[in-house]
């Protein structure tokens, strides 16, 4: 008879556990109290030819719309915010909330684009109609340069437009394998 | 107690019925489809990670519908999904997209059939057009148009002439676009990765003159309509074709539409 009632309690959580609202970054729940990361690491973006640091994860609401409030460190920061199918560019502003749908399950990813090196702090605030989640993420950025190539290797070269070219003139900047080079004088 | 419990899970399963072969699937009625060219209007970006299944769902109801179905892939600038270091965009594809409501928050793929509104919503999920498409395709069209595209000798402006006529007399618009197919460049995977071989189709290039098209009163009389549309930089001519179709002007839906390849 206990253990039949303590599988029902279980079964009971289980199900609580289900329908609650959790908001996860890098495979780890954030917890109630909130929860602070820094990013060191930083990639060549190829969609727009910019560094990029990242932070991603997984939301899942039973109420299917979702609030996320963005406070930034300082203005004029390059960021995008991107949950399910939605995306919002950083508009440089200190503050702002944007609103998605998102069924009852989405990932969620940001990329910055820093300008220069430097420490950023975000935060970003999660919520739905019932309850929130805090995550304060630090992107400390140290400066790479443009790689210089003497000359072309194989791979297919693309202009800035993202066509496929088969020369490229002096001087001029172009994209092969994954990467952007100039050509030297 | 037990005993109990099995009893009637062996009732329950007692309680099956074997279904004849022949009731096991039930055909559903499909919609009659009927005379007439219909467009569908794809809205994507290079940076959108699903917008790729939306094109080969778009490609499967071509394979569908054959010549009664256009697709144009529209690439807004107003959208983060088409911003980077490629353009893809073309002004043209701004103004339809805020037309239709889209703006800088749109979730992407989206897209909209024949400019007509679905529940106050221009834009439709992209996992929604199979149905929309199979409801548009039992309406039937009051226009009909025949139109002939031809490159400029100096190879910069494509002459477009289209001949309409309407069942019932109305004011209509003949809109004109220049699409290019198999532009190889830039994509963002659902897995993530970037595809830099991906084969762009459809994509909207540039309008005629007008954007909305060139005022005309159809009625049995064919009336004629000449445009122009100058070839973009960039554009490789033998791959792109010319659409034609007609609005209706008082609520700017699509009516009917062909898609022409364009002599040189």
């Amino acid at each position: 008879m206990m253990k039949r009632f303590l599988t029902f309690v279980m079964a009971l959580a289980l199900v609580g556990q289900v329908n609650a609202f959790v908001v996860k970054v890098n495979d780890e729940e954030i917890p109630a109290e909130g929860k602070e990361i820094t990013v060191t690491e930083s990639e060549y973006d190829i969609f727009t030819e910019k560094t990029r640091m990242g932070v991603a994860g997984y939301i899942y609401s039973p109420a299917g719309s979702l609030a996320v409030t963005i406070t930034r460190s300082e203005t004029g920061l390059e960021d995008e915010f991107c949950c399910g199918s939605q995306c919002t560019s950083g508009n440089q502003q200190m503050n702002e909330t944007k609103n998605f749908t998102v069924g009852d399950a989405a990932t969620w990813y940001v990329h910055y684009f820093p300008a220069q090196a430097g420490n950023v702090t975000m935060t970003y605030t999660f919520s739905d109609s019932t309850e929130s989640r805090t995550l304060t993420v630090h992107f400390n950025y140290t400066a790479e340069g443009i790689e210089e190539v003497q000359e072309t290797q194989e791979g297919a070269i693309y202009d800035l437009s993202g066509r496929r070219t088969e020369q490229v003139s002096a001087g001029s900047v172009y994209i092969q394998n994954g990467k952007k080079k100039v050509t030297t004088y | 107690m037990k005993k109990y419990i099995y009893i009637l899970l062996l009732g329950l399963l007692c309680g099956c019925e074997v279904i004849p072969e022949d009731e096991r699937l039930i055909p559903l009625p499909q919609p009659e489809v009927t005379e007439g060219t219909h467009v569908l209007i794809e809205y994507t970006g290079f940076r959108c990670l699903n917008c790729p299944n939306a094109a080969a769902m778009a490609d499967d109801l071509l394979a569908t519908y054959g010549k009664q179905l256009v697709v144009v892939s529209m690439h807004p600038a107003s959208n983060p999904f088409t911003q980077g270091a490629y353009d893809y965009t073309c002004p043209e594809a701004d103004i339809y997209y805020q037309f239709m409501g889209g703006t800088a928050s749109t979730p992407f793929p989206t897209g909209n059939i024949d400019l007509i509104e679905q529940d106050n919503d221009y834009l439709t999920d992209y996992l929604q057009w199979p149905a929309v498409l199979a409801e548009r395709m039992s309406s039937s069209c009051n226009t009909s148009l025949s139109s002939h595209a031809e490159l400029s000798q100096d190879g910069k402006a494509i002459y477009v002439t289209t001949e309409a006529t309407a069942i019932q007399e109305q004011d209509c618009q003949i809109v004109v676009w220049l699409t290019e197919d198999n532009v190889i460049g830039v994509q963002a995977m659902p897995d993530g990765s970037a595809n830099m071989e991906y084969r762009h189709m459809h994509m909207l290039r540039a309008s005629g003159k007008e954007v909305w098209g060139k005022s005309v009163y159809l009625s049995a009389t064919p009336a004629v309509v000449n445009d122009t549309i100058t070839l973009p930089d960039g554009c490789q001519v033998e791959n792109c074709h010319v659409i034609a179709l007609t609005l209706t002007t008082q609520n700017k839906q699509i009516d009917n539409a062909t898609q022409i390849e364009i002599a040189q």
